[in-house]
């Protein structure tokens, strides 16, 4: 290659922006002489400088200054968010369980509630039967005023016939 | 990244025998540099100072195994990039339980208002071309393109930091300027801040 025949490509430019020695000793040599190529190079370098220096200006300031043998000062605020999920999956599973457990006991408390209806009437049934013949079923047999299904088969003819003949 | 490096590695040398006087001298001295370093790769504030205190801690635990007290930045350098994997390996996990990686914008932002509007425009424009660009770069050229040109390092350092071969370092820098030279868009916003 001769030297101010042909200008460097941008790959040889950015490979001699990598490292020079990778170029080779006529490419080298044509850098040198080239104001061209050389302003290209320049241009390149200046551009990255410019690229490390606004880089530089975003970063803020540290706030805190290195704390000897503190370690993890924030690891429980980095757990913040996992814990707070697991919180709330903990809470989600009483309200589930307590909800259920409610239901449930809805349930017993009107099945409760049914029997002793059902109790009370049949009380209530027997109380107003008691109105009437206030002895108990197996005292009544005793006095005569059973009043049973089978009662009218209880006596039978025969016995009648003996007791009251005709 | 540092300043006389005679003098540093002198401190570096008294921090290693367990000097703490020359301890706290080093640290004061590579706070602000490693907490920028961190920074770049977690831009979140709160996050970034954790991650450099850490680091710090970490350093001052392994100086002594330090063998050379010149290769302090390639050791630190090495150090705290496997501190901020570390650091986005958790996040990952954590994230799975619906905590993503936080951009701290708000501190971006602060960091440049002192500036005039025109340059708060500029600096927010500059962030999303530059962001723009990395997510364009592969994992291995974003790395070595951020040590070489926002850390500032050598490529001879950027070799021991990587602990991988020189030319294979070459490589994925090259592509990654490669990209940069041919995005317009970036190239054209950083030459024009220049003139």
């Amino acid at each position: 290659m001769k030297n101010h025949d042909r200008h460097l490509k941008e790959d040889q430019i950015i490979r001699a922006l990598v490292d020079e020695h990778d170029l080779t000793t006529a490419e080298r040599t044509h850098l040198l002489e080239c104001s061209l190529c050389q302003k290209e190079q320049q241009e390149c370098e200046q551009a990255l400088h410019r690229l490390g220096d606004l880089s530089k200006e975003q970063v803020p300031s540290p706030q805190r200054r290195f704390i000897p043998f503190v370690q993890g000062s924030h690891s429980l605020l980095r757990w913040r968010p996992a814990l707070a999920a697991g919180v709330v999956i903990v809470l989600l599973m009483i309200g589930i369980w307590w909800s259920s457990l409610f239901t449930r006991l809805k349930e017993n408390g009107s099945m409760h509630t049914t029997r002793n209806i059902e109790t009370d009437q049949q009380l209530l049934t027997e109380v107003m039967f008691r109105e009437d013949d206030a002895l108990p079923d197996r005292y009544l047999t005793i006095i005569g005023n059973y009043h049973d299904d089978d009662s009218d088969n209880y006596y039978d003819s025969e016995f009648l016939e003996f007791v009251l003949p005709l | 990244m540092l300043g006389n490096d005679t003098q540093l590695s002198e401190l570096v040398e008294q921090a290693r025998t367990g000097n703490k006087l020359s301890r706290e001298h080093l640290l004061n001295h590579l706070y602000g540099d490693i907490f920028r370093m961190v920074y770049y790769r977690i831009p979140s504030r709160m996050d970034a100072e954790d991650v450099t205190q850490e680091i710090c801690m970490q350093m001052i635990k392994s100086l002594p195994s330090l063998k050379d007290s010149r290769l302090l930045k390639p050791w630190l350098f090495r150090l705290a990039l496997n501190r901020i994997k570390d650091f986005h390996r958790k996040k990952r996990i954590l994230s799975f339980f619906g905590s993503p990686v936080e951009m701290d914008v708000n501190v971006q932002s602060s960091a440049a208002s002192d500036a005039d509007p025109a340059k708060n425009i500029l600096h927010k424009e500059f962030l999303f071309q530059f962001r723009k660009f990395t997510e364009s770069l592969s994992r291995r050229e974003r790395e070595v393109f951020i040590l070489r040109f926002l850390d500032q390092l050598e490529l001879k350092e950027i070799v021991q930091i990587l602990k991988r071969n020189e030319n294979t370092v070459k490589t994925h820098l090259y592509r990654a300027l490669k990209k940069f030279r041919r995005n317009a868009e970036l190239y054209a916003l950083l030459r024009g801040e220049e003139s």
